[in-house]
Parts: structure tokens; C-alpha cells; sequence
């Protein structure tokens, strides 16, 4: 019905818009040149932009009694657009970007003010020869703390603004409990091999094998938990997960609010193919977590930090000790004939520097490792101090992404399958509700300023009162229907087995 | 209609609304949010019945102000009757039997207890009487006319009607099916009903197939409350009923259902109606909190009442902390409470209703905020969460926080004003500085930073606060001290006296109080005491323990002790230690 309510008002705002557009501005001639920069939201200035990006709209956040907007690319072709809501026609903005690609367009705001037009310091944007993947997946939830409600993974099409339901819990659920849907991830940016899990009313982790969906229970009795983070094999029906005893605890004045921790976490291996799951480490001083694959499918990274509780009870050493809790990345090799792995190598030792490193996600080329870098602790999406960090796993060069960081946290981020986009979620617009940067990662490991994925309404994310997490991209769409997952849903779990190893 | 009958429902409904329950109208309006926003719009079209939901919500909104909800909601229930009247072209001399259905909806309306705070789907002041007249129109536009019209205007109805009302829609083609004379009517309304719905599910993203029947029901809103929903199924009896029985009934007894029509609805609406004192006086304090009236909130709380509410002893020691006589006053009310609150609603705790509101004025704003943004989750967001979440945020000095609420609030049509004024706050520290009561929330706000599992219940947590912080400023000691008196800690009570004896001129008279019984209990050297406390809460305190002594040696129980004690003493610290059991919330 969101499709169907969404179809009504877009052939309202259709109507409206026509309407608009008959009204063709033109650049005031007689403007005089201004040093003030334009102040514009969302901020989309001096970035980098792929070349098929739905259009960058944004709104003048200033006082004028009239707006006007020049977007002109290098090769002279223009977009003039009256403001303050600046709302780019897709297929002039697409002709733009096509005519230009690898260079780049300028923007310059003119506006009316005391009947003088004014026009503001242009910037200039660049055009990227490289595409991004056209879906992005990710979850829409409220930020809050315990309770959940109505909750959506959406799919993105970044080339325009439509958005595909996936799964929401509104399909299945009792007058007082909801389903927690979470964790999705795919293989190898396809959608045939996927998976996200629910949780509580009707819970279990639906996995979608060769485009069929099934629903699995992976907790057998020698896991502390069931499956939580994902990272399917590249090649092969396997997917490790970290199986996490997780708590949360609430700051009583710390604008952080809330702290998520783990006392208890290892990673194991599921087999899709035979329904086994085998334990891959479950060290009792070590809590291993975020798992991720090399895109060869060979190496094993995760998180880990090294605990001893020193016999004290565990909810007591977690909540004194949670800003000591420092979590290494390490890998370990994977043997995919005989499904075993090695001996663990530490990749960035974090702790040594009293910092926290978490999520690791290989670049396609195998050449850059992207992780999140905080303070302390397991949950960086929490975590103000939370960072991107790359680290050139060829000569062993470690860095800051100052351009795509901000002084609020970044985190769960994701390569494009051409590893020159990256993906993360921010809460710099506010400190709480995330919002999802892109940004350009150059093949010398530059990344360039990050901006929020576009919207149709620019102001969209000031008003919209949910949180994007979870970005991953794929380069097709999910095919199995929301119905299919419902139908899977609601059977019985089938219950993985425990293999010994 | 019938003049007269039809002035008493008017007059009644307007007393039982915008005059008895004024304040829970404006506390409705609060915990309901209207946007004038195309997302906003959309968002509520996403599941059938969507629109009863948009108009119902738009409809509360004027609670704001009673007197104007209470005329458009009276008025809404005389346009059902007239509805009802019109479509099932009922007798001149019987139309006062119109009124029924429509003082079932009061009736919905005025048995809500607290189960108002949790409520899932605020607009359902409205939603079901405007469904209600959505499930009529079939009925009377088929009124007098031919079969065929009759089968394509029920299949257009169902069609179109189906998304904007849901269930009421189903519940309109079903009247039309009891009413139609003709097989094939009947037999089309009965599988438009059955099929509609089935084929909207394919369209629908956000709907379950085994709801698709009820939505536009409340089987969500209202929790455990089941039977809230009994006035909404005599509201649907009666109009399904209601055609089918007026060829039945012989010409008297239309004539006595008319002559007792009236007097039926104000009997039914009296009887069942829910009657709570202490309801009462927590929603008229919450609306005094939002005017920022501190003497209004005493003044009601002074008002004795049977089974009070925890929470009006928690909202009145705001008050009088905001008004700085805390430590003088806190123990002249009354503070015997109810264990638990009046409802059947299992949701409807202490925690889950107050926890919005009073943390934050016990300066625990992260603690406010998150059980906001809890609410917000179950609930869905309403006026008051982004109110509150808004304050919160001016306060922690998360400003771009604030605006994301600033904004929402700013969208709604009464409370823009509210939000600039706070909003401000955030951006200019002078303006701030102006506030007192934001001022005297800031002095509790600032402490360690403590990171905590979740207490219990909502007044756990705050007294845990207060006895395990180390209070630094003047408002914090008082606090604490006020904390510790009613825990009846003498430890905590004898540390915050410390602080208290050095930074404040004069003891405040239950502190005196204190002193002096925790002093006698302990052997302290009471001369040294007694220097600092006034002659006659000295003589008082005397006079106390007297009493005491004496009827305790008669072996008379604690409890007459008690009430005896009460008459001369029951404003003072030393009742309250001895004969008011301690703090009980859930």
C-alpha cells in the first residue's frame, strides 16, 4: 500500500510539478558575484558523485525572497532551477552526469535579496567514471534502545529514488509481539544467496539458497545463542556467524546513552548444504565477533577483544570494566575443501593503542581493509568516537578517512562490488538517528567527502523519524518476494545440526 | 428529530466531554500527533482504514483546547445520529432511537482509564464514530432503490471504501446485506465483503492476511483492555440490529424505545463511564506541567482523594522542589498511595505512564529520553514523546537533536509556538538562563556519568540515583535530602544533613524534623540538635512522641495509633516515618 499511497501522491506531485517546470527560470543576468558560500542541505558540495546517481536535490537554507539554481556541466549544458526546494529533473540530471563523466559540474545559487539577485560562491562537484551498485539494502528502524515495532528492510535503487520492501514484520505478527528483523547479508552482491534473521514471534534466520527461501534455526544446545552477524562465503553455501550473549546498559548522563556489549561470544560455521554448524573459535577469554570474508574466500577476518574476568561475575566486570573492552581485528585461514581453519594472525592491533577495532570488511580487490575505530567497546554505532579507519593489507599503511569521518560515530559500512564507493551509516546530522553516507575510495586509498544518499524530498531526513542501518550493496535486485518470505516465515524452523569437529 | 431529546444528548455529551473530562481531552490530544504533511499522510494510508486514522487525528487535535473538542465531537456524534436517522429512514416520531449508536461511542469514549496513555492508535476518539459513518453510507444511498443500483453501488462502496475505512467498510456492505430484500444483493454483499479484502492484500506491503478483516479495529490499540471494545459492539449491534428489528417491533414499543431513548443513553453512559479521582487529578496536574503552573499542580494535589495515583505524590514533590519548599512542605499532603493503579490494563503501570515525564524533572534527562523513545516505539510518536524528547535534548545540549524534534512539533498546528520558545533555549544560553524551572531541572542534571542496568520501576531508579550520586550543588542536597527522608534512610539522611547544615541558612522544618527523631533514635546530643531547630517543632516533636508513648503502652495497634496521630500530626516528617507505609510503585 506504500506503493500504491506512493503512486496516488506521485502523480499529485507529477500534476504539481509540470506545473513547476512550465515556470522555466532563467540565471539573472545582472547578479553580482558574491564571496558568501552557499548553505545548503543536505550539504552537496565539493564531492564526488558516481556517474549514475539519482539526483543530488537538496534546499537553500537561507533567506531570500526568491532562489534560483544553476547546475553547469563542463561541457556547457545547464539545469536552471527555481528554489528554495531544489528538485533536479532525473533526466536532464542524467544526461548531465552521462556528458560529463570523469569531470565535473559546478552549482551556483542565486537569490533575491532586497531586489538585488546575489550569486553565491559556486562549487564544484565531481563526476566519477566509476558507477556505483545500483541496490542498497537497509534496515529502517526506530533508534531506540529495547522495545521494536514495525520495522522494514528496504531495498534502494540509487539511480532513482524507488525504494522495494524486502520483508517488513507487518506480515505476520500477534496483537502484542512483533517480530525483530535484522542482520541482512548477501553473497558476493548477488541476491540468490542471502539471508537476514527474525527474531521472538516466529523467529528463526531466513535463509535464501539458489533464490529459495527457508527459514533455520542455528541455536542448537552448545551455542550460547543463536546466529547474529552474517558474512556469507563468497563462493560456497557457508555463512559464519558470531554467536553473541549481548546486554545493554544505559549511561545516566553520557550522550551516548546506551552501551551494547557482549559477556559472551564466539563464531561458528553453517553449512547450508548439510544444515551442520560447527564451532570455528570459541576461546572462554576471548570474544570474537563481526565476521567477514576476503573476497578470495581464504582468510577469515573477525573482531576480538581478550577478557579475564578474573572469577568476578560477568554482568559486574562488564559494566566496571566496559571502556577497557578493546577489540582487535584478526584472520584466520580457511581451507575451503576440508572447512578448517588455522591459526589466528592479529591485522590491527587496536588494544595496543588503547582503541576498539571492529567490523572489518575486505575491499573486492583484496587490497584494503575498512574497519571502525572507537574508544572502547563492541558497538560503535553507539560510539561517538567511533571512526573509518583503511588499512593497505599490501604495505601495512593504517589511516584515518578524515574526508568520509565526522565528529559523530560512523560505522557498518560496506564496499561497492567495484571497490570505489564505500558505504556507512553516520549519526553526524544529530547525534541519534543515522543517516547513510557515500563516498569515492580511490584505487591510491583516498577516500573523498562523504554525502547522504539523495533523496527525492531534500529535506527528507530532517523530518523523516526513523534510522538507516545495515547498508549493503548488491548489484541486482532481491527477487524473492515479500509473500515468499512471509509463506517461509511462518513454517517451523528447521533445526540446524551441531557437528563436532 | 425530536428537539427537545436531541438538546439533552447535546448538553450531555458536552458535559461528559469538554466540561467532566476536559482534561483528558487535552491530555489526548497530547499523546496523538496530526501533521499537515504529505508523508504524513501517506504514512497513515499505508494499512486499510488509513483514513479514519488521518481524520481521526486531525479531528483530536483540537482537543487542545476542550471546549473546541467538545463541541466538534459532540457535534460528530449528532451527525451520526442524524446519519443513523437518515439512512435507516427512521420514524419522525421514533428518532430518538438515532442517538443509540452514537452514545455508545461516548460511552467508548468516556470509560478510557489509563489505558489512554498506551494507547496504539490515538485517533480513536474519533475513528469509530466517523467508521461508523462510513458503514451507513452504503445503506443509504441503496435506501428506495433498485436492485441493480443497489449491487453496483455496494461493489463501487466496498471498492473504494475498503482503504480509506477497512473494517468499517466490510461493516457497511454487511448492514447492506441484512437489509437487502433481494437475494442477489445479499448474496453480493456478503462475497464483496469475503473477497475485497482478500485482493487488497496483494496490494498492501504493511498488512498481515489474518487482520485484513479487522483493520480499522482496534485490536491493536488498546492492549489487554478487551473490554473497552464492549461499547463499540453495542455501537455495531445496534446498527446492524437496528433495521432488522424496526419491521419487528410493534408501534408501542417504538413509542416507549423513543420516550426512553434519552434517558437510556445517559443512564448507559453514567453507569459504565469510568469514574477515578485520582485519574482525574494526575491529568489535570500533567496539564498544569505544561502551562508551567507549579501552584496549580499543589493546589490540585492538596485535594484529598481515595486510592491516589504514586504518581501525584511524585508530580507534587516536583512542584514543590520547582517552588523551593520542598524540604518544608513534602509531608503536608497526603501521601498514602495505591499500590497499583486502577485499570484492568496490565500495561498500565507506574513505570509506563510516568516515566515519560517525571525522570525528567528529577534531572534524569537520558533516562526521560529513552523511555520516551520506548513509548514512541510501542506507541507510535505523539505530541508529548517529541515534547519531551525536546526537552531532554535542550538540556543534555544536544542541539541538533532538538531541532529534529522542534521540527516535528513545529508541523502540528497548536504547538509551534511551544516548540520555537524551547527550541530557542538550545541556541541561547541567556534565554535559558531566563527558565527557571528548565534551570532548576539543570542544577539535578549535572553528575557522574553512571552506566546502569534497568532499574525496575520508574521510582526505583530515581531514589537509587539520589542515594548512590554524591550531591554537589544546593538542589542536588536538597534533592537527596527529600530522596532520604522518604526512604527513611537516617544514614543518607545524616549525610545530606552535613551538606545541607553547611550550604543553607536556615533548616527547612522537616529536615528539623528529621533531626530531631533520628537524633533521639541514635542518642545523639540532642542540645546540639534542638540549636538548630525552631521552639515549636521542638514542642511538636515533644508533643509527638507523648502521644506515642502513651497510647503505645495501652497495646493499642500501630493503625489507631496512627489515626489518632494524624489529626494534630500528619503534616509532619515523624507521621510519615512511623505510620505511612514506604514507597510502593510498579
Amino acid at each position: 500500500m506504500r506503493v500504491f499511497a506512493g503512486k496516488i501522491l506521485g502523480i499529485l506531485f507529477g500534476i504539481a510539478a509540470g506545473w513547476l517546470c512550465s515556470c522555466t527560470a532563467d540565471v539573472p543576468a545582472d547578479a553580482q558575484l558574491s564571496k558568501d558560500k552557499a548553505l545548503i542541505y543536505p550539504d552537496y558540495s565539493r564531492i564526488t558523485v558516481p556517474y549514475n546517481i539519482a539526483p543530488l536535490n537538496f534546499y537553500i537554507d537561507m533567506r531570500a525572497d526568491r532562489y534560483i539554481v544553476c547546475i553547469e556541466g563542463q561541457d556547457n549544458s545547464r539545469i536552471v532551477i527555481k528554489g528554495p526546494e531544489i528538485k533536479i529533473d532525473p533526466d536532464k540530471w542524467k544526461k548531465l552526469l552521462a556528458n560529463n563523466k570523469g569531470k565535473s559540474y559546478t552549482v551556483t545559487v542565486y537569490l533575491l535579496q532586497n531586489g538585488k539577485w546575489k550569486a553565491l560562491a559556486p562549487f564544484t562537484n565531481s563526476i566519477s567514471d566509476y558507477p556505483v551498485d545500483t541496490y542498497l539494502s537497509y534496515r529502517l528502524i526506530e533508534p531506540g534502545y529495547v522495545r521494536y515495532d514495525r520495522l522494514w528492510l528496504v531495498q534502494r535503487d540509487l539511480t532513482s529514488f524507488k525504494e522495494h520492501v524486502i520483508y517488513n514484520n507487518l506480515q505476520d505478527y500477534k496483537a502484542n509481539e512483533m517480530q525483530c528483523i535484522n542482520c541482512h547479508s548477501f553473497q558476493n552482491y548477488k541476491t540468490d544467496n542471502m539471508q537476514f534473521h527474525a527474531r521472538a514471534y516466529k523467529g528463526g534466520t531466513i535463509i535464501v539458497s539458489n533464490g529459495k527461501p527457508e527459514k533455520i534455526n542455528i541455536k542448537t544446545d552448545s551455542l550460547p545463542g543463536a546466529g547474529q552477524y552474517p558474512a556469507w562465503h563468497p563462493t560456497k553455501q557457508l555463512i559464519a556467524y558470531s554467536v553473541n550473549r549481548t546486554r545493554q546498559l544505559f549511561h545516566s548522563i553520557d550522550p551516548q546513552k546506551v552501551e551494547v556489549m557482549d559477556s559472551e561470544s564466539d563464531l561458528v560455521l553453517y553449512n547450508i548444504e548439510n544444515n551442520h554448524v560447527q564451532i570455528i573459535r570459541n576461546d572462554s577469554d576471548e570474544l570474537e565477533t563481526y565476521p567477514s570474508w576476503s573476497p578470495d574466500g581464504k582468510w577469515l577476518y573477525y573482531s576480538t577483544a581478550h577478557i579475564k574476568t578474573n572469577g568476578q561475575n560477568a554482568p559486574d566486570f562488564f559494566s566496571e570494566h566496559y571502556k577497557d573492552i578493546k577489540y582487535n581485528i584478526n584472520r584466520i585461514p580457511f581451507n575451503g575443501d576440508s572447512l578448517t581453519f588455522g591459526a589466528a594472525q592479529t591485522i590491527v592491533n587496536a588494544a595496543s593503542n588503547g582503541k576498539s577495532a571492529l567490523l572489518p570488511r575486505i575491499s573486492p580487490d583484496g587490497k584494503w581493509l575498512l574497519y571502525s575505530l572507537a574508544d572502547y567497546g563492541t558497538f560503535h554505532i553507539w560510539h561517538k568516537s567511533s571512526d573509518l579507519y583503511v588499512k593497505n593489507l599490501d604495505n601495512g599503511n593504517e589511516y584515518e578517512l578524515d574526508n568520509a569521518n565526522s565528529p559523530d560515530s560512523e560505522s557498518y559500512h560496506s564496499w561497492s562490488s567495484n571497490g570505489r564507493w564505500i558505504v556507512f551509516t553516520s549519526r553526524r546530522d544529530d547525534g541519534s538517528y543515522s543517516r547513510l553516507y557515500l563516498a569515492y575510495f580511490s584505487p591510491q586509498g583516498e577516500v573523498s567527502k562523504a554525502f547522504v544518499i539523495p533523496q527525492e524530498k531534500p529535506l527528507h531526513n530532517a523530518f523523516f523519524m526513523k534510522s538507516y542501518n545495515i547498508p549493503e550493496f548488491t548489484v541486482e535486485p532481491v527477487t524473492v518476494s515479500l509473500r515468499q518470505f512471509s509463506k517461509a516465515i511462518r513454517k517451523d524452523a528447521k533445526q540446524a545440526v551441531h557437528e563436532s569437529r | 428529530m425530536n428537539t427537545a431529546g436531541t438538546a439533552v444528548f447535546i448538553l450531555f455529551s458536552y458535559w461528559m466531554t469538554a466540561i467532566v473530562r476536559t482534561d483528558m481531552l487535552f491530555r489526548g490530544q497530547e499523546l496523538s500527533l496530526f501533521q499537515f504533511s504529505s508523508s504524513f499522510f501517506a504514512d497513515k494510508m499505508t494499512q486499510p482504514a488509513g483514513f479514519l486514522e488521518y481524520a481521526g487525528r486531525f479531528l483530536t487535535q483540537f482537543f487542545y483546547y476542550p471546549w473546541l473538542g467538545g463541541l466538534i465531537f459532540t457535534g460528530m456524534l449528532c451527525l451520526l445520529a442524524w446519519m443513523v436517522y437518515k439512512a435507516f429512514g427512521i420514524d419522525k416520531n421514533n428518532a430518538l432511537v438515532s442517538f443509540l449508536p452514537s452514545a455508545a461511542l461516548l460511552l467508548f469514549v468516556t470509560q478510557f482509564d489509563y489505558t489512554i496513555y498506551i494507547i496504539k492508535h490515538s485517533e480513536i476518539f474519533y475513528s469509530h464514530i466517523l467508521g461508523t459513518m462510513a458503514a451507513l453510507i452504503p445503506v443509504w444511498l441503496c435506501r428506495n432503490k433498485n436492485n441493480k443500483f443497489c449491487i453496483a453501488t455496494i461493489v463501487l462502496y466496498i471498492i473504494a471504501g475498503y482503504p480509506l475505512f477497512g473494517f468499517y467498510s466490510l461493516l457497511g456492505t454487511i448492514i447492506a446485506a441484512v437489509r437487502g430484500k433481494n437475494t442477489a444483493v445479499t448474496a453480493t454483499s456478503i462475497i464483496a465483503a469475503a473477497t475485497v479484502p482478500l485482493a487488497y492484500h496483494c496490494i498492501y506491503h504493511d498488512c498481515a492476511l489474518k487482520f485484513m478483516y479487522i483493520y480499522g479495529f482496534p485490536f491493536r490499540a488498546l492492549g489487554t483492555s478487551v473490554y473497552l471494545w464492549i461499547p463499540l459492539f453495542a455501537d455495531y449491534l445496534f446498527i446492524i440490529l437496528l433495521p432488522a428489528l424496526r419491521g419487528r417491533l410493534g408501534v408501542n414499543v417504538l413509542r416507549i424505545s423513543q420516550k426512553a431513548a434519552i434517558p437510556l443513553c445517559i443512564a448507559l453512559v453514567l453507569t459504565f463511564s469510568y469514574r477515578d479521582s485520582s485519574f482525574r487529578k494526575q491529568l489535570a496536574i500533567e496539564r498544569a506541567i505544561h502551562n508551567g503552573n507549579w501552584n496549580k499542580v499543589l493546589e490540585i494535589s492538596s485535594v484529598p482523594c481515595k486510592e491516589q495515583s504514586r504518581l501525584i505524590c511524585l508530580y507534587r514533590n516536583i512542584a514543590l522542589f520547582q517552588k523551593g519548599v520542598l524540604l518544608d512542605e513534602m509531608f503536608k499532603y497526603p501521601y498514602e498511595t495505591s499500590s497499583t493503579l486502577n485499570t484492568k490494563n496490565k500495561r498500565a503501570t507506574y513505570t509506563e505512564i510516568g516515566s515519560t515525564i517525571i525522570p525528567f524533572y528529577y534531572g534524569l534527562a537520558n533516562n526521560c529520553y529513552r523511555w520516551n523513545m520506548e513509548s514512541l516505539v510501542n506507541n507510535g510518536a505523539c505530541v508529548s514523546y517529541y515534547k519531551n524528547m525536546l526537552l531532554c535534548s535542550v538540556l543534555s545540549g544536544e542541539r541538533q537533536l532538538s531541532q529534529r524534534y522542534a521540527r516535528q512539533l513545529s508541523s502540528t498546528l497548536f504547538y509551534k509556538k511551544w516548540a520555537d520558545r524551547y527550541i530557542a533555549y538550545a541556541f541561547d544560553g541567556k534565554l535559558f538562563a531566563k527558565d527557571k524551572t528548565l534551570n532548576k531541572v539543570k542544577a539535578l542534571n549535572t553528575f557522574d556519568n553512571v552506566l546502569g542496568e534497568d532499574d525496575v520501576t520508574m521510582e526505583s531508579t530515581i531514589l537509587f540515583h539520589y542515594l548512590e550520586t554524591e550531591p554537589e550543588s544546593l538542589a542536588q542536597i536538597e534533592m537527596s535530602m527529600g530522596i532520604a527522608l522518604i526512604t527513611k534512610s537516617n544514614s543518607d539522611f545524616w549525610y545530606c544533613f552535613e551538606k545541607y547544615a553547611n550550604n543553607a541558612a536556615v533548616l527547612p522544618r522537616h529536615v528539623q524534623e528529621a533531626a530531631l527523631m533520628f537524633g533521639m533514635f541514635q542518642d545523639f546530643d540532642m542540645e546540639q540538635i534542638e540549636r538548630m531547630c525552631n521552639r515549636d517543632v521542638i514542642k511538636r516533636f515533644e508533643q509527638f512522641t507523648d502521644l506515642v508513648r502513651e497510647y503505645g503502652n495501652t497495646g493499642m495497634s500501630q493503625e489507631k495509633v496512627g489515626r489518632i496521630a494524624e489529626k494534630n500530626f500528619g503534616d509532619t516528617y515523624w507521621y510519615y516515618y512511623q505510620f505511612v507505609n514506604g514507597e510502593i510503585t510498579n
